[in-house]
């Protein structure tokens, strides 16, 4: 299969490079910057890190714009010295949407693509800038060497800021016609940011109560791209609140993914969707290097570890992370106190879940170690196991503010993408915007994309490889009942 | 930069003159409070548990078994005669990794009745 390649950069690292690239009096123009890349399973993306404004003699502007071997050169050494690749980036003042490469484009990046990735041991990564609507187009210089050096095309470029905005290279991902089904759906938001939405890659981290309700509603509205992630089995006491999950599922011991896909499946509205599973944790390095394909990613995990995981990558490695779970509080005697759900967006440019007290790093240690689950170690410690109650008439809220923050950070609404962490209390309802910013020693939020050299947090997962055993050591009676269950769902699926 | 070699090297710029035994890294700390305020006591994190330093702090304190806490989830230590002590760290990502572990430890210390 072919590696895609694509580039993600912030808001602020747009900004400056259109500020360099798109100078007022309507020339060409063209600059440099750093990546960093960030490989995952079967993508490559080049994190733009900071660009390097071209001094005076760098480029020579006439009609189209040419660059200097000294600039080259320098912009190579400054890659090699921070550990990073080479971008070199050129504007199409009068282009709109993704750019296809000139003939002496072509040949510039060509020409320097060998000496570039000679010095950074990176590959070159051009990058084209269309003015009129500030769209993207970029290429990886990753194939052959010397004169047979060549350029994979991008899939996509992303831009993260208070709203997600991704330029699509039509020629991987075709826009898709929509179809009657969507007609409402399209009606809501328009033609143009339909066939944006349903290309991008969603990952939904935790098949649970809202991780399964996120995925079926996401293949509703048309996406053709989910992943549902997670290695737990249906059980007995998930199916007052894992809409769809039944009690043939829990005697056939399927996976929260396998019932998850079946319902989303069930509900897909795309010609062809394309809803993967992995019966991965996102703590295993190879579930980690599965996010790394993925354009959003939406975290329904409670666990500590997996949450500090997704919270890193969405600054190493520029993956948005919409975030959000639910506190049920009660009082002594068991009845109702009070219940609240939270939500945000896990950003450059927004705290991160440690700042926004989503999660405690602290107890985080505890989950690699599978002390949260050790009965010897919970019988010694004073605070006890967490409860953990849940009520699928208030999980599915919390579907609802995760479904509204994507909905708000892809869409814009009136023009306000990602409205911040917000919270609602159940006993008033009232919705607070909460007032959270990073703090001072925030390890997250104010680093660069640090891609591949991020500090990983990823390792065996015991619990994960326990799981994945018990779903494959079942008798040979319940694999043929799976079996028949299976060909059944096909049929009836078939018939809808 | 990560792991124990960073935590090493933070807790070193504080004066705790840091240095590694058996899997562990051993340092010295002084307690303000407690049984042992205003000795140094000797004290340590696992090298398997500073991995993923400074993202995120070990759990267990290694301490000499002569150093008793007065409520605690204890373990022996893979140091002979030491025992290694759950303590959770809050708060973490607020302050500077080396200064906030050394204030947990110290803070822990205090509760020393021996």
């Amino acid at each position: 299969m072919t590696r895609r390649t694509s580039v993600a950069m912030t808001g602020p690292t747009r900004d400056a490079l259109c500020d360099l690239l798109l100078p007022a009096d309507g020339q060409e123009d063209l600059c440099l910057a750093l990546y960093r890349p960030s490989t995952g399973q079967r993508r490559t993306t080049a994190l733009i890190r900071q660009p390097l404004a071209p001094h005076d003699g760098d480029r020579v502007v006439h009609s189209n714009v040419t660059v200097t071997a000294e600039y080259i050169l320098r912009g190579a050494e400054a890659a090699h010295a921070e550990q990073c690749g080479l971008v070199l980036l050129h504007s199409h003042p009068g282009g709109r949407g993704w750019q296809a490469m000139s003939g002496p484009d072509r040949d510039t990046e060509a020409s320097y693509a060998n000496l570039v990735r000679e010095i950074t041991g990176l590959p070159l990564v051009g990058m084209t800038l269309a003015g009129r609507d500030r769209s993207w187009s970029a290429r990886h210089w990753d194939r052959g060497v010397g004169p047979r050096v060549a350029a994979t095309e991008c899939t996509n470029v992303r831009v993260v800021d208070d709203r997600m905005t991704i330029t699509w290279n039509d020629g991987f991902d075709p826009a898709p016609a929509a179809n009657s089904r969507q007609n409402r759906t399209v009606n809501a938001w328009g033609e143009v940011v339909q066939a944006d939405l349903v290309r991008r890659r969603v990952l939904v981290v935790g098949a649970g109560s809202v991780g399964l309700d996120v995925a079926l509603r996401l293949a509703a509205s048309g996406l053709m791209h989910i992943t549902i992630m997670d290695f737990d089995l249906v059980e007995e006491h998930n199916l007052d609140r894992l809409v769809g999950a039944t009690r043939r599922d829990v005697a056939l011991r399927r996976s929260k993914v396998h019932v998850a896909r079946r319902e989303a499946l069930r509900n897909a509205t795309a010609a062809h969707p394309h809803i993967r599973i992995s019966d991965l944790s996102i703590c295993e390095p190879a579930g980690f290097l599965e996010a790394l394909d993925h354009d959003v990613i939406f975290c329904c995990v409670d666990r500590p570890w997996p949450r500090a995981v997704l919270n890193g990558l969405a600054y190493t490695d520029l993956v948005p992370v919409i975030d959000g779970g639910i506190a049920i509080d009660t009082h002594a005697d068991g009845t109702m106190r009070n219940s609240t759900w939270r939500s945000h967006i896990v950003r450059p440019g927004r705290p991160c879940m440690v700042c926004t007290r989503q999660l405690d790093m602290g107890q985080v240690a505890l989950d690699v170690q599978g002390l949260l689950d050790d009965p010897h170690y919970i019988a010694g410690a004073t605070r006890g196991r967490p409860v953990g109650q849940n009520v699928a008439p208030l999980s599915i809220s919390v579907t609802a503010a995760l479904l509204a923050q994507y909905v708000s950070f892809s869409v814009a609404p009136g023009g306000v993408g990602d409205p911040g962490p917000l919270q609602y209390v159940l006993s008033t309802h009232d919705l607070h915007h909460l007032d959270h910013t990073s703090t001072a020693g925030c390890l997250y939020e104010p680093a660069d994309p640090d891609g591949d050299r991020r500090q990983d947090l990823t390792g065996d997962h015991r619990a994960a490889e326990t799981a994945r055993a018990k779903a494959t050591a079942v008798p040979w009676r319940i694999k043929l009942r799976r079996k028949l269950d299976d060909l059944l769902t096909a049929m009836t699926q078939g018939r809808s | 930069m990560g792991g124990h070699d960073a935590f090493a090297e933070q807790i070193a710029r504080l004066g705790l003159h840091p240095r590694g035994k058996a899997g562990l890294v051993i340092y010295g700390l002084e307690p303000v409070e407690g049984a042992r305020a205003g000795t140094v006591v000797d004290t340590a994190v696992a090298i398997d548990e500073l991995a993923r330093w400074p993202q995120v702090p070990p759990h267990w304190i290694h301490l000499p078994g002569d150093v008793t806490l007065a409520r605690t989830n204890s373990r022996p230590s893979p140091r002979p005669g030491w025992m290694m002590h759950s303590r959770q760290i809050a708060d973490w990502g607020r302050d500077a990794p080396g200064v906030a572990w050394a204030s947990h430890v110290r803070g822990v210390l205090g509760e020393a009745r021996t």
